[in-house]
């Protein structure tokens, strides 16, 4: 069942479709935008800066007379002559009998026709051209144009005069230019201002408008500005400058046409980039909401019931993780308070009100933590996992990494301690226990750069290790975003474990198993911590900045007090490890609660095992309904047999010793592997002595 | 109705008997009594049965079709006095099973089941009840039996033994019936409902192995499965017989057990006209469905349409069926019923009305309803968000939604959705009008033939496939002989081209304007039309498309054109090559990508896939034997790290199974057959090296899917800007 709305791929790429495609649309026409505002939009050549300033636009010049374009390449004569579609309008911005050139032979040749402007000046290719302007000059070609600085700034810049340049091509077809007795050949650059060809070498000579210039004297407009002293002026200074500067190759807006579907493509591309974005946002958004701990309550919490109004509709069995309630005559009722952690999802799920949560008596037994898991008798040490009350593997990855990211921020900055010899022994963060809160703290203070160690009385996880072979961890219905890569759902105990030793192997956690913490001591000058603990090699001493403390409600397994014949040690166990081993043999199990039901079961279903379970208790007094449920149904097939009211008392190699109460013999049975599941020993004196807990907690039997 | 008192005859039957007269008057004034003619039909297979029916004149037959057999018989006749339709007792929401007409004219009292059912505690007490149910529950088991074919041939004697120490259990849903562990001490015979089969892997892990249903045994050869579990997956009637005595009777007739039994079916099953229902095995689901929305993945092309237009359909915009979900084989058959190919069919997250819906009868508000047609409803008037429905579904059909804005019920903030089959529309559910394929279609599989007898014949659509290739092939000859006579570069052809690719865009309007409008004389198709809407819509767009491109291509023959028109061209390419590589995956890719891929995904579900399979493999290779390590280190790593292996398994185009196979048969021919029981989880890693291979072409083939059409509307677009800067600006300067 899932409550959110199914939001697949399917039912959002349409959308997402359309705003990328939008994004395209917007991008073409930015792209067109551009062009049309380097006049490109008709033609394919760029036009020059004096005619942009001048609002010309292709048209203005060139009459088609058939259809189809200018053609492209052309020297600058072939340009007018071999264009017969398109008739050159120059006039009236450029007046032909002003504009022509004072050189006689010059003349004669415009008059027949046969030397138009464009021969000198081609309009499109390589057009280059010096623009003045207050401090320098722009040497600028067909598309490409290049800032040249006029150092000496005791001349006078003829600031918006344009002298256009001309190319030595149009005048070596006539001309043998570096023939000196050429009258053009004055009119070559020096040759380090040439380029490779005559084409892309202009001309160091102005003089040929000079009439020109005069007689325009007195017009104003465009012409005005252009023609007068200052053009004098500028045509000298270009003469200059044109020896200084290269050739402006023309690279510009032959492939315009390029320029709107590349926008287009772009523009989709980063709208694709920003929907993607979006969704990693909400994403973190939604993580970051979620993020609450749910916190022990401080009173006993139990969800009431009003018989009258409830449906019977299984919401808030489905909801609670731990199996607290029931639905009987088609009403829910509360079958197990003592399982109920008062996590209230009962309540949330309710369709009608009819449950509600009440608080109860005050929990005494609690240890005194501040919102941030920091204790309030002993400032500096954190707690995390089971022993906060909160139950779920989860919460305790979640609160380990909680309490270590408070650390970081309150930890005062003192100098870094030296790495020398004491290094290791003095820490930043000191984790006890390494099941899932304290792995989670180490990792996150790996993390933050905090030193760390962590100190494990057994193993990585042994409370982990100690589940049932195969058992399937669950997700639990609480949506605790996890932090870390410690979660699996829905992962199998094998999983997790192997997950969680990979880490510590990969991340290269300082974690030291075998190392049973047996003190704690503040010292409140030194804002620090002197860890005593017993390590499979004598005594070790730490000292540490801040201690979390991760042990769990576990604690040592709690062991028999047994009359063991020799080597009957070796069948005694105190954990299922998988209950395939048990095939084909005779197991007794000790103890009645989940986690012994649960060994029961499994053992039961292995082919030729016989499992008898001994119990203190006379009845089935607490443990999960469904693992009640098909104890009772093995029960009635006989594959379980159940000692109500007796304990073991003794185990030989292959016999087991059993007294039951009222009974005065003690029953000696065949017997194969003993299986002791009945709890732990907290460590409650540990924690008296640390001073975070006044009184002996509420002894947990996992 | 008729006034008359109703017959001796009726009243003296033994299901009325005990009754005083106040409970006959009760029965003739909620029931009726009503003439039939020669032939007329009194009930059908799959109707809802809440009605008893006693013979007052005349004879009634009953026919049915057994398991296994060819054709319908007819399984008993009733003559006056006798009831027929006993599944009424088997509550409010049975179904008939096999059909009855009159085989004379005949006269019958329509006796509702819940009437007679008060009547009789009122007058004789739970006593009377008992005596009564039991008589129509060995009439019914009878019936039952007889339908199955497991007792024919046997004498009244040996069926009157096995009825009389048949033990009749009514389980709910979740309780367990048989595990590995029990005595094999009982057979079991479904009389209706749902039961789940597990059994367990090589490591232990149970997995559903199938489910039992109406008329299906629980024998020996299921209960040899290793590790099997039996447990309710809905309220269900069954039956328990002891075994050995069960199969001393039963092997003394003819009866056919292996075709009630699950654990005989062989690989392949018999080719049977009437039902799918034997075609498609061990799916509870399509024997449970009335209307069940199948997706032909060989022609799906993953659009998505289905799911957009649905959710667009409802005014909470939620989807009503997600394209994720199991996967089946329909064996196409040639004209010797010889399976020759196999369609891939989807069976997605979406309602398929149950004949007997476990979401209704967990309803406790009573928000779900089934009207007469079988159509199952919420009324989400009633409807308190609980989310019993969603659980009861077995097939997670039902989403629990936050209620719509407009419905002013804050009460109940959330609410049941699912498929409705778009009620009131007049073109059907909006899933199949959007399919551009037709590959989406709603199926009753107890009625639908979905096998062709020729092989190749699109099975689901029952008139074909509306075939796309005389349009394209009609507008392609059209656009090569026209194009020829226009005029390039000239305002007229432009204008041309701008109309058709007007026409073409149009398409994304045309096949989203599917009629929304309710049915103003409330008639609601019983199954409604399997048509796509849109179908004509793409396959216009194609041939509207390729004559486009012919008249662009003529615009431009000219050549040259100011920048915008180049612009526009160059977007153009884009658009017709991505469209056409698009309409080459759309027919290219399904089959090949259905092929490797054994349940339907999402593109997004992928990368999770292969995370997920990073951890099997681990999980798969813990535990294993030093044998399996090594095979796995000599074959399988190789394997799976081989540069162009997907490319390969590709152009094999073998199936993951297929490869799998080939992967598996290369490993026995190394071991020359050594290995033994120390092979165990061998099978598993192959499976997932395969599927490692085939995921990269599924990410792969999934992205051309997905991405060419995007590719496609971006560039329309921005060809779109292009072509109306193009036409503002040559306008003027146009002949």
């Amino acid at each position: 069942m899932s409550r959110a709305r199914a939001l697949t791929s399917d039912s959002t790429r349409v959308g997402r479709a359309a705003a990328i495609a939008l994004g395209a649309a917007l991008g073409a026409g930015v792209g067109f935008g551009v062009l049309g505002a380097r006049g490109g939009l008709e033609s394919s050549r760029a036009l020059a800066p004096p005619h942009l300033k001048a609002k010309a636009k292709c048209s203005s010049c060139h009459v088609e007379e058939g259809a189809g374009p200018i053609p492209a390449s052309s020297t600058s004569r072939a340009t007018v002559t071999q264009a017969p579609q398109a008739k050159l309008k120059c006039t009236p911005c450029h007046l032909a009998d002003l504009h022509g050139s004072s050189r006689v032979a010059h003349g004669r040749l415009a008059s027949e026709g046969k030397l138009t402007c464009a021969t000198c000046h081609p309009a499109h290719e390589g057009f280059q051209a010096f623009a003045f302007a207050e401090g320098g000059a722009t040497r600028w070609g067909s598309g490409a144009s290049v800032r040249i600085p006029i150092v000496p700034s005791a001349a006078v810049v003829p600031a918006g005069q344009t002298v256009p340049l001309v190319r030595l091509s149009s005048c070596s077809s006539c001309h043998s230019l570096l023939d000196p007795r050429d009258p053009a050949a004055r009119c070559v650059p020096p040759e380090s201002a040439r380029g490779t060809t005559w084409s892309t070498t202009a001309s160091v000579c102005f003089d040929e408008h000079t009439l020109v210039t005069g007689s325009a004297r007195g017009k104003g407009g465009v012409c005005g500005a252009q023609h007068g002293d200052a053009h004098i002026a500028a045509s000298e200074l270009s003469a200059e400058l044109v020896r200084k500067s290269e050739w402006q190759e023309s690279r510009a807006s032959e492939r315009s046409y390029l320029v709107p579907p590349t926008f287009a493509f772009l523009a989709a591309g980063l709208s694709a980039l920003g929907l993607f974005v979006r969704d990693r946002r909400t994403q973190a958004i939604t993580k970051k909401k979620a993020v609450q701990l749910p916190v022990a309550a401080a009173r006993k919490r139990l969800p009431t019931i009003d018989a009258t109004s409830c449906l019977g509709c299984n919401a808030c069995v489905e909801a609670c993780p731990f199996d607290v309630l029931e639905v009987s005559a088609y009403v829910a009722r509360v079958a197990r308070p003592d399982e109920c952690c008062g996590v209230v999802l009962c309540a949330q799920v309710c369709p009608n009100g009819s449950l509600t949560i009440q608080e109860g008596e005050v929990v005494e037994r609690r240890i005194p933590l501040d919102d941030e898991l920091e204790s309030q008798t002993v400032p500096g040490l954190f707690v995390a996992g089971d022993l906060t009350g909160v139950p779920l593997i989860k919460n305790a990855i979640a609160q380990g990494d909680r309490a270590v990211r408070r650390i970081h921020t309150t930890l005062p900055s003192l100098p870094r301690l030296p790495h020398g010899k004491n290094a290791a022994a003095d820490v930043d963060v000191l984790i006890v226990g390494g099941g899932p809160a304290g792995l989670s703290a180490a990792l996150r203070a790996k993390a933050l750069g905090l030193s760390c160690v962590v100190l494990e009385q057994s193993t990585v996880a042994a409370s982990i290790k100690s589940f049932p072979r195969g058992k399937i961890v669950h997700d639990p219905p609480i949506s605790l975003p996890v932090e870390g890569d410690l979660w699996l759902a829905e992962a199998t105990k094998e999983e997790l474990v192997a997950q969680w030793e990979r880490i510590v192997r990969t991340r290269a956690l300082s974690v030291r198993e075998g190392h049973r913490v047996v003190g704690v001591e503040r010292d409140p000058e030194a804002d620090r911590f002197r860890v005593d603990a017993e390590g499979p090699s004598g005594p070790v001493s730490l000292s540490a900045r801040r201690i979390v403390l991760a042990i769990g409600r576990r604690g040592t397994p709690r062991t028999l007090d047994l009359a063991l014949d020799p080597h009957a040690d070796e069948k005694v166990f105190y954990a299922l490890a998988d209950a395939a081993s048990f095939a084909r043999q005779r197991v007794l199990v000790v103890g009645l609660g989940d986690t012994a039901m649960e060994a029961a079961i499994a053992i039961a279903h292995q082919p030729g095992s016989r499992v008898t379970v001994v119990a203190r208790g006379h009845e089935f007094s607490r443990g999960k309904s469904k693992n009640v449920s098909e104890m009772k149904r093995a029960i009635a097939e006989g594959r379980i047999a159940v000692r109500f009211g007796a304990r073991l008392v003794g185990v030989g190699k292959t016999s087991a010793r059993i007294e039951t109460s009222g009974s005065p013999n003690v029953e000696t049975i065949a017997n194969d592997a003993v299986l002791v599941l009945i709890g732990g020993v907290p460590s409650w004196d540990l924690l008296e002595r640390i001073g975070v807990s006044k009184r002996p907690l509420s002894s947990g039997v996992p | 109705m008729t006034t008359a008192p109703w017959p001796a005859t009726v009243w003296s039957s033994p299901l009325l008997r005990g009754l005083d007269d106040r409970g006959r008057r009760e029965i003739e004034a909620s029931g009726k009594l009503v003439e039939k003619r020669q032939d007329e039909s009194v009930y059908a297979d799959g109707e809802p049965a809440d009605v008893v029916f006693v013979v007052a004149k005349g004879v009634v037959s009953v026919t049915t079709l057994a398991r296994g057999a060819r054709a319908t018989r007819v399984q008993r006749r009733a003559i006056e006095g006798d009831a027929v339709g006993e599944e009424a007792l088997l509550g409010p929401h049975a179904v008939r099973d096999g059909e009855a007409s009159c085989t004379e004219p005949c006269t019958l009292a329509v006796v509702p089941y819940v009437v007679l059912d008060r009547a009789l505690v009122r007058v004789g007490g739970t006593e009377l009840k008992e005596r009564t149910t039991r008589v129509v529950r060995r009439r019914l088991l009878e019936h039952r039996l007889r339908a199955s074919g497991l007792i024919d041939g046997l004498g009244e004697a040996a069926i009157g033994e096995l009825l009389d120490v048949a033990l009749h259990r009514e389980v709910s849903r979740g309780e367990v019936l048989a595990q590995p562990s029990d005595p094999h001490e009982l057979t079991l015979f479904v009389l209706d409902g749902l039961l789940g089969v597990h059994e367990v892997d090589d490591g232990g892990r149970p997995f559903p192995s199938g489910y039992l249903g109406r008329g299906d045994l629980f024998h020996e050869p299921e209960r040899a499965r290793v590790g099997v579990s039996l447990s309710a997956s809905g309220p269900s009637s069954v039956v328990a017989f002891p075994k050995r005595l069960f199969g001393t009777i039963v092997r003394g007739g003819s009866g056919n057990v292996a075709a009630a039994s699950r654990g005989h079916v062989p690989e392949r099953t018999p080719f049977l006209p009437s039902t799918t229902a034997h075609v498609i095995e061990d799916l509870y689901r399509v024997q449970i469905a009335r209307s069940l929305l199948v997706i032909d993945q060989d022609a799906c092309v993953r659009c998505g349409h289905c799911v957009w237009s649905c959710a667009n359909a409802h005014e909470d915009h939620t989807p009503r069926l997600t394209r994720r979900g199991d996967k089946l084989l329909l064996p196409v058959l040639d004209s010797r019923a010889e399976p020759v190919a196999a369609v891939p069919l989807l069976l997605p997250n979406s309602c398929q009305h149950c004949k007997n819906p476990a979401c209704l009868k967990d309803c406790p508000t009573g928000a779900i309803v089934r009207d007469g047609r079988g159509e199952v409803k919420i009324r989400e008037e009633l409807c308190t968000g609980c989310g019993n429905c969603a659980r009861g579904c077995p097939w997670e059909n039902i989403q629990i939604v936050p209620r719509p804005v407009s419905d002013q019920r804050p009460v109940f903030p959330d609410v049941a959705v699912k498929c409705d089959l778009c009620e009131g529309v007049s073109t059907g559910p909006a899933c199949v009008a959007a399919c551009p394929t037709e590959a989406i279609v709603r199926i009753d599989p107890s009625a639908t033939p979905l096998v062709g007898p020729s092989a190749g014949a699109a099975p689901l659509v029952p008139r074909g496939r509306r075939p796309a290739w005389p349009w394209v092939g009609l507008s392609s000859g059209l656009g090569l002989l026209g194009a020829a006579r226009l005029d390039g570069s000239s305002r007229s052809s432009g204008v041309l081209a701008a109309a058709l690719t007007l026409l073409a865009i149009g398409y994304v309007a045309a096949k989203r304007m599917t009629p929304r409008k309710k049915d103003t004389h409330g008639n609601v198709q019983l199954v409604p039309a399997n048509l796509s809407t849109t179908r004509p819509h793409y396959v216009f767009h194609l041939a509207v498309s390729i004559l486009l491109s012919f008249v662009v291509a003529a615009h431009v023959r000219r050549g040259g054109a100011s920048p915008t028109g180049v612009a526009a061209l160059l977007l153009f390419v884009v658009v017709a090559l991505s469209g056409a590589l698009a309409a080459l995956a759309y027919i290219v890719i399904p089959p090949r990508l259905s092929r490797l891929e054994r349940e339907g995904t999402l593109p997004e579900d992928l990368p999770k896939v292969r995370e997920e399979h990073g951890r099997r493999l681990f999980r798969a290779l813990s535990g294993r034997s030093e044998l399996v390590k090594k095979v796995y280190d000599k074959v399988l790593a190789p394997y799976r790290e081989r540069v162009g292996g997907t490319v390969a398994l590709v152009v094999s185009s073998r199936s993951v199974s297929g490869e799998e196979r080939q992967v598996r048969a290369n490993i026995d021919a190394l071991l020359e057959g050594r290995g033994g029981d120390k092979l165990v989880g061998l099978s598993d890693l192959v499976r997932l090296v395969v599927e490692e291979r085939a995921l990269r072409a599924r990410v792969w083939f999934s992205g051309l899917l997905r991405g060419l059409p995007v590719v496609h509307v971006v560039a329309i677009a921005a060809f779109v800007v292009a072509m109306v800067t193009h036409a503002v600006l040559a306008w003027p300067r146009g002949r």
